[in-house]
């Protein structure tokens, strides 16, 4: 059992690449580190750590990680001094200053996403690092802070360099690759919900399709960091990344619409299967041109399902009203998401795209804000009532790891993970204090003995189940050794500094079982709370939300929820189905919304029989619709009457959705229900 | 002459103005190197924008 766990743990070591990726980041760390010792900085080893830090396989990462780390650390830093202006005789002041900025810089980064959030995390820890060192004389905290933005930088331009030199920029291509494999699966998945009734051969695909939709994100973000050109069109792959979530939902609306038949509609589903097959068969062979003659024809299938929705013929056959609608959205989103290919390799714009939404969960982030100003406050009374002399290295060492996990799925196991990892850098450091370093008389001898462990920890780093154990050894190794030039040895300081440490890892994991703790199912379900917040909202706000908007927040949502369940690993099907039914329902209120806009009695009477068949009333959808085709036989409304019809046809499907899920919709609008 | 800038009472070397205005004058070049496709050409894109912006720093620099 110890055995597998530990094999488990282990995995890292035999896979070739992470280990040129360990090599390559070891190379960087000890380049950064004889710089520094050049340059004769105060803290020669930090440049080290910020090597390890930003250090990842892809160049992009780093190229990106590392700005945002130089902005954390400017921000953090000039804050550092402006506190320690404002309160430089009043620790009890200073430490209430300080707990605020770190809260302020945890609640922003739990509500901005990618690099950005570490970038606010870090800004306000960052107050906390410099601390130990400028405690003793308050005077030296500009010289301090410079010094630390100093030694930062320089293990920026190092892992910049090394990767820049010895990696190829592969994020663009992987991001390319990515994006054709997402969206040959997604076209073969359109191709299954163009024949009727395939929703159950739709559902894992969906599920599995939306994580990887998910990751996207990540390697958009990679490749705007690699090449500038790639930020410009971030926006368009990110529209792209929409249109594929559309056209996951709008797929699976089809095949339950589908039975109907009619020529049109049956001449319509043929030419889209053939344009589907010329699309997957140009992005298997990689074939650009097959593949925009595909995207052109289902562009112009789209403007025909359009026509022949308004056609005199259709507008009777409410069947083929739903079905032409529901293969019309398809088609947009489906051109939507395939423009994707094209703009990442062309630079092409069809249309101006346009920002997405994001989930913002102000909650979280008020738990995690509030845990870190307590967290300081804590540690800072600690240190204070004791009188502790290495207390502020305490707090060095308490703040970031609470503040850093708070963005973390499970952050009291990661945090103890942290904790042995750190047990274990302490005691090779001490190791090393007292026989290796007294041994060392040049450059070269040193940089052969931090070089395994560097490595090692660096392999670690890229591994989930080994990463915490990494970053706590790696960090508060080289931390605690404090390799400096000339060398002083102080294994008394060493012995306080390494107690100081453990007990801020300690109070860690102790925090954050204990102090707000996150819970993971908590967070599941305050996810769902909003995604049935989103839905009252399109059902019940008198003016109807942007339908882009509602729709991209909504989906970041849904990736999110689906990123969580994955990473808890636990049984998602009931909780996605939902989430997808909700998604669903939206599009086809923020629709008929969008139908019968300028009518402000159908538009009322629909929604109120939404709500009233979400409570149990069977016959309300059917009434509706009964309404709507008679108010569009009035000859006052002759110009919106097919608008009318087509939003007649909408509400049998969505009698069958809110039938299929009508405990979900009963308890997620509680109001409506009341 | 060589002259200090004062930042408030703080003192930086006149490299630091050098820097800031080889700054402004690279970011704009850089978004219309990128916008036209001329990144692509070379093997280490990150290297041609380092040196982009070393020669607008010796431009600023080297004014008299």
């Amino acid at each position: 059992m110890i055995l597998a766990r530990l094999r488990a743990t282990l995995d890292f070591l035999a896979r070739p690449a992470l280990l040129a990726h360990a090599a390559r980041t070891t190379l960087a760390a000890l380049l950064a580190l004889y710089l520094a010792f050049l340059l004769q900085l105060d803290t020669p080893y930090s440049a080290m750590v910020t090597v390890m830090i930003v250090s990842h396989p892809v160049q992009g990462s780093i190229l990106a990680k590392s700005l945002w780390r130089l902005g954390g650390t400017l921000l953090g830093g000039a804050a550092a001094i402006v506190l320690m202006g404002l309160a430089p005789q009043s620790p009890w002041l200073y430490l209430a200053g300080l707990s605020i900025w770190v809260g302020l810089g945890a609640a922003a980064s739990t509500l901005l996403r990618g690099f950005r959030s570490y970038g606010a995390v870090l800004a306000g820890y960052t107050v906390a690092l410099v601390l130990p060192f400028a405690v003793s004389d308050p005077n030296s905290i500009f010289l301090v802070v410079v010094h630390r933005v100093v030694v930062v930088s320089l293990g920026i331009v190092c892992s910049a360099f090394v990767s820049a030199a010895l990696v190829r920029p592969t994020a663009a291509r992987g991001l390319e690759r990515l994006l054709a494999r997402l969206l040959g699966d997604l076209v073969a998945y359109a191709r299954i919900g163009l024949d009727p009734g395939q929703d159950d051969r739709l559902r894992p695909l969906r599920r599995a399709l939306s994580a990887k939709i998910g990751e996207l994100e990540t390697a958009i973000l990679f490749a705007a960091a690699e090449m500038p050109e790639r930020a410009l069109q971030a926006t368009a792959l990110r529209e792209a990344a929409a249109g594929m979530f559309g056209a996951l939902t709008a797929a699976a609306a089809l095949t339950e619409a589908l039975p109907a038949q009619g020529p049109v509609l049956a001449a319509l589903l043929d030419e889209t299967r053939a344009a589907l097959v010329l699309a997957g068969q140009g992005l298997a062979d990689n074939d650009l041109g097959r593949l925009r003659r595909a995207i052109n024809a289902l562009d112009d299938l789209g403007v025909r399902a359009h026509a022949a929705l308004v056609a005199p013929g259709t507008l009777n056959d409410s069947a083929a009203l739903l079905a032409g609608d529901r293969l019309s959205d398809l088609l947009g989103e489906l051109v939507r998401a395939l423009s994707g290919l094209d703009v990442s390799r062309e630079g092409i714009l069809r249309n101006a795209p346009r920002r997405n939404a994001i989930h913002l969960d102000t909650e979280w982030a008020v738990r995690n804000g509030v845990r870190g100003a307590l967290a300081v406050m804590l540690g800072g009374a600690l240190w204070f009532e004791t009188a502790w002399p290495t207390g502020a290295t305490m707090l060095a060492g308490l703040t970031p790891n609470v503040v850093l996990l708070s963005l973390r799925e499970r952050p009291s196991s990661d945090a103890a993970h942290l904790l042995w990892g750190i047990v274990l850098g302490a005691l090779l450091g001490l190791f090393y204090l007292l026989w290796v370093l007294p041994q060392i008389t040049d450059f070269p001898l040193l940089a052969l003995w931090l070089a395994p462990p560097v490595f090692l920890a660096a392999a670690a780093m890229t591994s989930p189940a080994a990463m915490f154990y990494g970053i706590g050894f790696v960090v508060f190794f080289i931390t605690l050794l404090a390799p400096t030039n000339p060398m002083t040895y102080d294994p008394a300081f060493f012995l306080d500094s390494a107690l100081a440490t453990l007990v801020g890892a300690g109070l860690t994991v102790l925090v954050h079982r204990y102090i707000l703790p996150v819970n993971a199912r908590a967070l599941r379900r305050h996810l769902l709370e909003e995604i049935s917040g989103d839905l009252a909202r399109a059902l019940s706000a008198p003016e109807p939300p942007e339908a882009g908007v509602w729709e991209t927040r909504m989906h970041d949502r849904m990736r999110l929820l689906v990123a969580r369940l994955r990473a808890a690993n636990v049984p998602a099907e009931i909780t996605l189905r939902n989430g997808f039914a909700a998604l669903r329902l939206g599009r086809d209120v923020l629709r008929l919304r969008g139908l019968l806009a300028g009518d402000a009695w159908a538009t009322q009477r629909a929604l109120e029989a939404i709500s009233a068949r979400i409570c149990g009333r069977r016959d309300a959808l059917a009434n509706a619709a009964l309404f709507l085709r008679a108010r569009a036989d009035l000859p006052d409304v002759a110009e919106r009457a097919s608008a009318m019809r087509r939003a007649a046809a909408l509400l049998p499907a969505v009698e069958a959705l809110v039938g299929s899920h009508r405990h979900f919709f009963r308890q997620a609008l509680p109001k409506t229900s009341s | 002459m060589i002259r200090e800038i004062n930042l408030f009472g703080v003192y930086a070397a006149p490299f630091v103005g050098d820097y800031i205005l080889a700054l402004l004058l690279f970011l704009p070049l850089r978004a219309l190197v990128a916008r036209i496709g001329a990144l692509r050409l070379f093997w280490r894109p990150v290297f041609a924008e380092i040196l982009l912006f070393a020669c607008c720093l010796t431009l600023i620099a080297f004014l008299p």
